[in-house]
């Protein structure tokens, strides 16, 4: 079983990233997307670097040096949790490869050890680019040990299965229970929401609680708040305060769950795939359901049902509206005078945030994008898009309005209340709710036209295109970056800097708008 | 002179990497014609048919749909053909008659005739009690049937279709066969991919005869043949081409 296991996930990371189909092709252009791939990927890990690098060593200059093992093992397994989520059990059942999978002679567990792997190796290389800067800065600023070292790598070896497994287990759940409906994409998407939406507002709620302790004793602190945020990396803690077993049982406890996982879930894999796809009760033709409409609405509706039809597409386009939906709802009961009072800011001269919720807005609409991936998302039936009498420009638009409407009705609630706690003038109210409408505007256009630079019509999974496709991280990167700059900003330059990227989001809109109507579409 | 509803002149592709898949072929196929379209696996059919259904660009040549070019008004092109591919992956998120009401609309077809084509499709396909379930639960052959429903919705001057026989059951291929010969009595043009040579034989009135990118026999089904079978002429003209 292991040689067949092992197998197996090397064919399915010969196709991660598309190495194998560079090396092997003879169309230079498939070497240099993938070597533009390989370089934002390391100027996105040099960023992250920096990040941790400067983040571990405020931690070290402050005397908490030693809790950096744990709490950076707490974080990786938090993001990893958070991102598992998101991806939910898709690597294990809606593969496009299962029919060819399964009729080699390999057994389930194998398949399944496979799936698991890749999604394992996926993680840790995560986990390893925080957890082992944030040693090597330990390192330097404190002093060396053997015993720190060996304790963190041994720990974040096994530090994203205990998250992983936890999040399999909760999405396994909600598609096994969905899959006898009609609507169970549709099911999962919502159910997927509700965790994602149950997992935030218990870490708000545990960061206001971790913040309203006196801070008497900071390493009483770290230690409340790795044990809130990620409880089994207090056996990190406990291993480094000599306490040997802790860390047999963190890997051991993280190896047993995923053993115990493949074993159960082999039983019963078969049933669940093929209850997910199992057809559907029949439902008649109905006469009055022929209807007709315009080209353009026809169009729209059926992005809106593609959008709502798989529950990874879904929760990653959404991630950054919910999370606007989220914080706008708890500005609603939060208590705006004290809060800025706290912070020793007179509330007269709260302005700024004003401008400030400019960037969160961007950060949060970048990071969930639809359009960036809606094109590609069509795959191997683009051919039949293609092929329909209608300019590209119209498809690309189309494909960019659910981005956008979603995207908007969020702003406009988030915005509206922000100007309302932080009693806005009417200039500001017209400014602010104008600025969230172009933004919007702007990201959703920019997505497609990423995705039609970068398409990639050849996955296997949604999640392929969803959260690993060069627009994507573009957007993400890109709006994190927007975003805090012009939120940082907005504290020197008052609006300046909003007015600034409101000006350039309009021009560039106008441009993409142009440059839509000489596009041609071609498989 | 016939009136010709497709119109291919010097038309070549050649992929990168350096791959040339079709090169130089040239035919018309006229108003009234159910033109079959043979040859070997990667012989440059579908190519030429992807480039025609205005979905592939090509290095060279013309292509006219009923006297309009592709390359400058290809909306106006795509508006009077109907392209089928070989593998139809059709949306599986929607179901069968939103996809038909999706393909209504964009044709602007209005409700009355969609309604009464969808109908009579759909009985004649017998997928009508499946309409109204996700495409996802389709067979390949319900996924086929579909995809024809489709395509005639808006009764094309020019129909594309890539191995259209394949997964159809006996009954749904002889009522298939019989809609190309209604289209093309009305005055329109079948041009369709295959290597069902059988099918060909019996159905068309004219054969082209596709090798390694090159056409190497094209006209009327009975010049092309003569008096021998059309598996043996396309056998020997493949083994003389070589030569």
């Amino acid at each position: 079983m292991k040689n067949k296991c092992l197998l197996l996930t090397k064919i399915q990371l010969m196709s991660l990233l598309g190495f194998n189909k560079a090396k092997n092709s003879t169309d230079r252009t498939q070497k240099r997307k993938l070597a533009g791939f390989v370089a934002l990927w390391l100027f996105l890990g040099l960023i992250l670097l920096f990040y941790i690098v400067m983040i571990a060593g405020l931690f070290c200059s402050q005397g908490l040096g030693y809790h950096l093992p744990a709490l950076s093992i707490a974080l990786s397994a938090l993001v990893t949790l958070f991102f598992s989520l998101l991806h939910g059990c898709s690597s294990l059942f809606a593969m496009k490869d299962y029919d060819l999978i399964m009729s080699l002679p390999v057994s389930k567990r194998a398949v399944l050890a496979s799936r698991l792997l890749c999604d394992y190796l996926a993680n840790l290389a995560f986990t390893l680019a925080i957890t082992i800067p944030c040693i090597i800065v330990f390192f330097i600023m404190d002093h060396f040990s053997a015993a720190v070292l060996f304790v963190t790598l041994a720990a974040s070896l096994f530090a994203p299965v205990l998250p992983m497994m936890l999040a399999l287990i909760i999405s396994t759940i909600f598609a096994s229970f969905t899959a006898r409906f009609r609507y169970k994409n549709l099911l999962q998407s919502f159910l997927g929401i509700a965790a994602f939406v149950a997992f935030m507002v218990a870490n708000f709620s545990l960061s206001f609680s971790a913040n309203s302790e006196n801070a008497i004793d900071a390493n009483a602190i770290f230690r409340v708040l790795v044990g809130n945020i990620y409880p089994p990396a207090l056996l990190i803690e406990m291993t480094l305060d000599g306490e040997i077993w802790a860390i047999f049982l963190f890997v051991g406890a993280s190896a047993a769950i995923a053993a115990i996982f493949i074993l159960l879930l082999a039983r019963f894999y078969e049933k669940i795939h093929n209850a997910l796809a199992a057809k559907s009760a029949n439902v008649a033709y109905s006469a009055d359901k022929v209807r007709a409409s315009s080209a353009f609405k026809t169009l729209a509706k059926r992005e809106f049902k593609r959008l709502f039809s798989c529950p990874v597409y879904l929760l990653n386009g959404l991630s950054g509206t919910l999370l606007l939906l989220i914080a706008g709802v708890a500005l609603i009961f939060a208590d705006v005078q004290s809060l800025l009072t706290n912070l020793q800011i007179n509330f007269s001269q709260a302005k700024p945030f004003l401008y400030a919720g400019i960037g969160i807005a961007i950060f949060c609409i970048g990071s969930g994008c639809p359009s960036a991936s809606a094109l590609s998302l069509e795959g191997s039936s683009r051919d039949q898009l293609f092929a329909l009498p209608l300019s590209a420009r119209k498809i690309l638009l189309a494909k960019a309005f659910p981005t956008f409407s979603v995207n908007l009705g969020a702003c406009l609630f988030a915005g509206a209340i922000l100007c309302w706690k932080l009693q806005a003038t009417v200039f500001d109210w017209v400014f602010i709710l104008a600025s969230l409408i172009v933004c919007c505007s702007f990201f959703s256009l920019f997505g497609i036209f990423l995705n039609l630079k970068f398409p990639k019509y050849d996955w296997k999974n949604e999640t392929q295109v969803v959260k690993q496709s060069i627009p994507v991280m573009i957007l993400v990167f890109g709006s994190m970056v927007v975003g805090f700059g012009i939120a940082f900003l907005s504290f020197l330059i008052d609006f300046w800097i909003t007015l600034a990227f409101d000006a350039a989001f309009l021009l560039s809109m106008i441009a993409l708008l142009i440059y839509f109507k000489s596009v041609r579409l071609y498989v | 002179m016939e009136k010709s509803v497709l119109h291919i002149s010097h038309f070549s592709k050649t992929y990168p990497g350096g791959k040339r898949a079709v090169d130089d072929l040239s035919l018309d196929v006229c108003a009234g014609d159910i033109y079959g379209f043979i040859g070997q696996n990667g012989a440059g059919k579908t190519t030429t048919l992807r480039a025609v259904a205005g979905i592939l660009p090509y290095d060279s040549g013309e292509i006219l749909i009923d006297g309009h070019s592709l390359r400058e008004s290809p909306i106006l092109c795509k508006s009077m053909l109907a392209y089928i591919p070989d593998n139809p992956d059709l949306y599986d998120y929607l179901t069968g008659l939103q996809y038909l009401n999706f393909i209504g609309d964009i044709f602007d077809i209005p409700s009355s005739v969609r309604k009464e084509r969808i109908e009579k499709y759909a009985q004649l396909f017998h997928i009508m009690n499946e309409l109204g379930s996700l495409i996802g639960t389709y067979s390949h052959g319900m996924k086929q049937k579909l995809a024809v429903i489709s395509a005639l919705l808006h009764e094309p001057k020019l129909l594309l279709l890539d191995e259209p026989f394949v997964g159809l059951d006996p009954e749904a291929a002889f009522h298939l066969k019989q809609i190309f010969r209604d289209l093309c009595n009305a005055g329109n043009a079948i041009f369709f991919s295959t290597h069902v040579l059988d099918v060909a034989e019996k159905l068309c009135n004219k054969i082209a005869i596709i090798k390694g990118g090159k056409l190497v026999s094209c006209g009327d089904i009975d010049t092309v043949r003569g008096d021998e079978s059309l598996e043996s002429v396309f056998l020997e003209v493949l083994e003389n081409h070589e030569k």
